[in-house]
């Protein structure tokens, strides 16, 4: 208990976790995360949006994936050793988005929090609820409604 | 916050009460000259849990209207009120408006703006007298004991045991009643032994109690004593503790035992049969559908892993594994069947409903029908249970409105002149069959077949060849269903295209026999379980996709040069006639598959509703028991995938819809 002080943030804050796509540094409150998985066989769904790899076995269940690359417009890239699914719960939906790599769990107090409208202009960065200035470097939250383009699925 | 789980809660249960009032009305209705006051009873009892359900959650017009239905039926349990269609008219009236409050609370949270205050008068209108006092629940005036309980209760007070009744009001903003409950036993066991509860321990346990309870406690203590500890207790509303007079007398026929207070009015016969059998209906038990699921994804691992170790053993043979192999086959098999039992409910859910719903709609149209319900114990999967009840509605109502003639001209035809309507449903192998039968003027088919005609369904050449079962096919087409006027003619045919699509959807059949003069009776048969299913595993492109057995028809081998294309459409021979054809690599986006004019290609032949279809797959891999799987919410919007299923490799198969595939 007596380490706290390494830990950024205090307990009004919230918690974050990071990862890499491309060169950015994208996160998610970990709200709204569940899990961590490696990147194992993908079944493709026929019919589905560009950006909707397929699905995957995650102990027994069937978890729909989200390409971040394609979705965030990065351009596309193969997995790598390091490409993480990061298994995100969301208002009943559960879908797994690949990155590059996942980073870090880390804590933001709420002064180090910006909304997206203080910093960008509409038509910037739409997927993005939240800034959070960690340590210097701003990590630029995403917004899983946005992402996963709920309702404008076809 | 988390008043959303109570009303959750609220709802599901004000819903089963709501059953209970429609059941117990219509019984109290048709057994209105027997002495039985069972029916009562409940309707009684349903009504004052939903009255103080309701008053909890601060649902007043439910409240309000519980307690003026209250009233009317304590007015009848006195006899003050004879029991007529007019009154159970009111009290269906009630039991309708209640249930459309709940309907509002499950869905906003709180009840709608309806007007209640037309109702209240309507019921208040009856009354002679009025008693305001009346189901307030707390007042248990008499315990019935049995012979064992009075015999421990004297020996007790042999032994310098004083008896005490103990009625414990929780206060009404108490939400964990039971545990609460539990405390209090706890507090009254250091004192000496509970000898009875009422309500009984597993009622209360169950939390199937109003506010108040009240135990029969032996103790060597002072009452004094026990008061101060139960004050210990928090969310109690009060506490009322009774010493029971010494003089019981057992050889008497009334073993009641009152309280020591005299105030207590006597409590006549009738009264003490109610409070008796307030509780003692034993209701269902609800299972956590999200438990079962977690259930069913277990029992998936263990066929995943049986099929695994079937790879295994493909190439090495080794005795050991397959004897392994086996004995996991056991282990798999019974637990899918204890799982699937679990799932299923009795079909009564369903069936519970239809008697009001004959009983209002014979009011409506002037005609007398006496409905059977058979086999309502048969057992039937969660799922289909709530998918099948409008499709049964719907034949229901079609029996009632069309099949059945009115009084007069049964008479005239020599029939009894109340109609009949038989609902039956029984197990046949691995199938539910239900019927639905009527003994009415049965289905005209010439008519339909000219109906059809008009309409440009068939052509008249059709007409003459058209075999009976063709005909009746007609009735489910859905250019025929759709035509308003044509229901006047034929009798039938509203919307029971949407019923075949219904029943279809759910892997099921339905079927038509039907005489002139004699009735009409239809069919369905659904399958016992929706989670687990034959399928066939083909490979199409690099991908293996499932299909349900069900919709197999046959599976073909096919040259390709026998391919024939029509303006761009391709077909099949089959059978001496043409099949339209189905690439499925290119219905999927897969990769193309080398098909060279000559090459011998499988095809499976498919139906949905009447037509047939031929798929072009690329290879075979063979039949299996497979798990259906969500495909969750996200791609929901995904038509002609229907699930998707786990392989023994644990690399995931999709399951196509064939339905919305061709």
């Amino acid at each position: 208990m007596a380490d706290n002080s390494r830990v950024k943030g205090n307990s009004a804050g919230r918690q974050f976790i990071s990862f890499s796509l491309g060169d950015g540094i994208y996160g998610l409150d970990i709200l709204m995360t569940e899990s961590i998985e490696r990147v194992s066989d993908i079944t493709r769904v026929p019919k589905a949006p560009k950006y909707v790899p397929g699905i995957i076995n995650v102990r027994g269940d069937i978890i729909p994936l989200v390409n971040l690359r394609i979705r965030l417009g990065i351009g596309e890239k193969q997995y790598s050793e390091e490409s993480r699914i990061i298994i995100t719960t969301f208002e009943g939906y559960r879908v797994g988005v690949t990155v590059d790599k996942v980073n870090d769990v880390f804590s933001a107090p709420d002064t180090d929090i910006q909304k997206r409208e203080a910093v960008f202009n509409d038509g910037i960065n739409e997927h993005v609820s939240e800034i959070v200035n960690l340590e210097g470097e701003h990590v630029l939250i995403l917004d899983l409604t946005k992402v996963l383009d709920i309702g404008g699925l076809v | 916050m988390d008043s959303d789980k109570y009303i959750g809660l609220f709802v599901e249960e004000a819903k089963e009460h709501i059953q209970i009032l429609n059941d117990n009305l219509l019984r109290l209705e048709a057994e209105a000259n027997n002495e039985n006051v069972e029916p009562l009873n409940e309707v009684f009892r349903a009504a004052h849990t939903l009255k103080g359900m309701a008053g909890t959650l601060g649902f007043g017009k439910i409240t309000d209207i519980a307690h003026a239905m209250e009233n009317i039926l304590d007015e009848i349990r006195n006899q003050n009120m004879g029991i007529n269609a007019s009154i159970i008219d009111i009290l269906l009236e009630c039991t309708d408006a209640m249930e459309e409050l709940i309907l509002d609370v499950s869905r906003s949270g709180d009840e709608g703006p309806q007007e209640i205050s037309e109702l209240l008068l309507k019921l208040n209108k009856p009354m002679h007298s009025f008693d305001n006092s009346t189901g307030n629940g707390s007042d248990y005036g008499a315990v019935e004991l049995d012979e064992y309980q009075s015999s421990v209760i004297n020996t007790g007070i042999s032994q310098g045991l004083i008896p005490y009744w103990i009625e414990v009001v929780l206060q009404p903003t108490c939400l964990l009643k039971a545990a609460r409950a539990y405390v209090v036993f706890q507090a009254l066991e250091e004192f000496g032994e509970i000898i009875k509860t009422l309500p009984q321990v597993q009622d209360i346990e169950e939390e199937r109690f109003e506010d108040t309870f009240g135990m029969l406690l032996l103790s060597r203590e002072e009452d004094s004593i026990i008061k101060q500890r139960l004050d210990l207790v928090s969310e109690l509303h009060s506490v009322k503790i009774h010493r029971i007079s010494h003089n019981l007398d057992l050889d008497a026929n009334d073993k009641s035992v009152g309280p020591d207070d005299k105030a207590k009015e006597p409590v006549s016969g009738n009264q003490r049969i109610l409070r008796d059998k307030i509780y003692t209906q034993t209701r269902s038990i609800r299972v956590d559908t999200e438990k079962l699921d977690n259930l069913m994804n277990l029992v998936s691992e263990l066929i995943t892993i049986k099929n695994s170790l079937m790879d295994v053993t493909g190439s090495d043979v080794e005795s050991s594994t397959r004897e392994y192999m086996e004995y996991l086959a056991r282990i798999t098999n019974g637990l899918h069947d204890t799982v699937t039992k679990v799932r299923m409910v009795p079909i009564e859910m369903v069936f519970s409903r239809f008697p009001r719903v004959i009983r209002d709609l014979s009011r409506n149209i002037k005609k007398e029908i006496a409905l059977n319900i058979i086999g309502s114990e048969t057992e039937i999967d969660r799922t289909i249970i709530d998918e099948i009840g409008d499709p049964l509605i719907h034949l229901l109502r079609n029996a009632v409105d069309h099949g059945i003639e009115t009084p007069e001209e049964r008479v005239e035809a020599g029939k009894d002149p109340v109609g009949r309507v038989d609902l039956m449903a029984y197990h046949d192998g691995n199938n539910v069959v239900i019927h639905v039968e009527d003994d009415g003027h049965g289905i005209d088919l010439e008519n339909i077949a000219n109906s059809a005609m008009e309409k440009g369904l068939i052509s008249d050449i059709d007409l003459g060849s058209l075999e009976e079962r063709e005909i009746i096919g007609l009735m489910f087409h859905p250019g025929f269903s759709t035509a308003g006027t044509i229901s006047n003619i034929s009798g039938r045919g509203v919307g029971m295209d949407v019923v075949k699509t219904k029943v279809e959807s759910m892997g099921g059949t339905i079927d038509v026999t039907t005489q002139i003069g004699v009735g009409s009776r239809f069919t369905i048969r659904l399958p016992l379980t929706l989670s687990i299913i034959q399928a066939l595993l083909v490979e199409v492109g690099n991908e293996i996709y499932a299909i349900p057995l069900n919709s197999i028809q046959e599976i073909v081998d096919i040259s390709g040069s026998d391919i024939k294309r029509f303006e761009g459409h391709e077909t099949i021979p089959y059978n001496d006639i043409l099949l339209p054809l189905i690439r499925l690599e290119s219905e999927l986006d897969t990769e193309l598959m080398n098909s060279r004019q000559d090459q011998i290609m499988t095809m499976i032949i498919v139906k949905k509703g009447d037509r047939r279809f031929a798929l072009s797959i690329g290879n075979l891999i063979g039949q299996q028991e497979i798990v259906i799987k969500p495909l969750g919410k996200y791609l929901s919007n995904n038509k002609i995938i229907s699930g998707a299923t786990i392989l023994g490799n644990g690399k995931v198969a999709l399951i196509l819809d064939i339905n919305h595939l061709v």
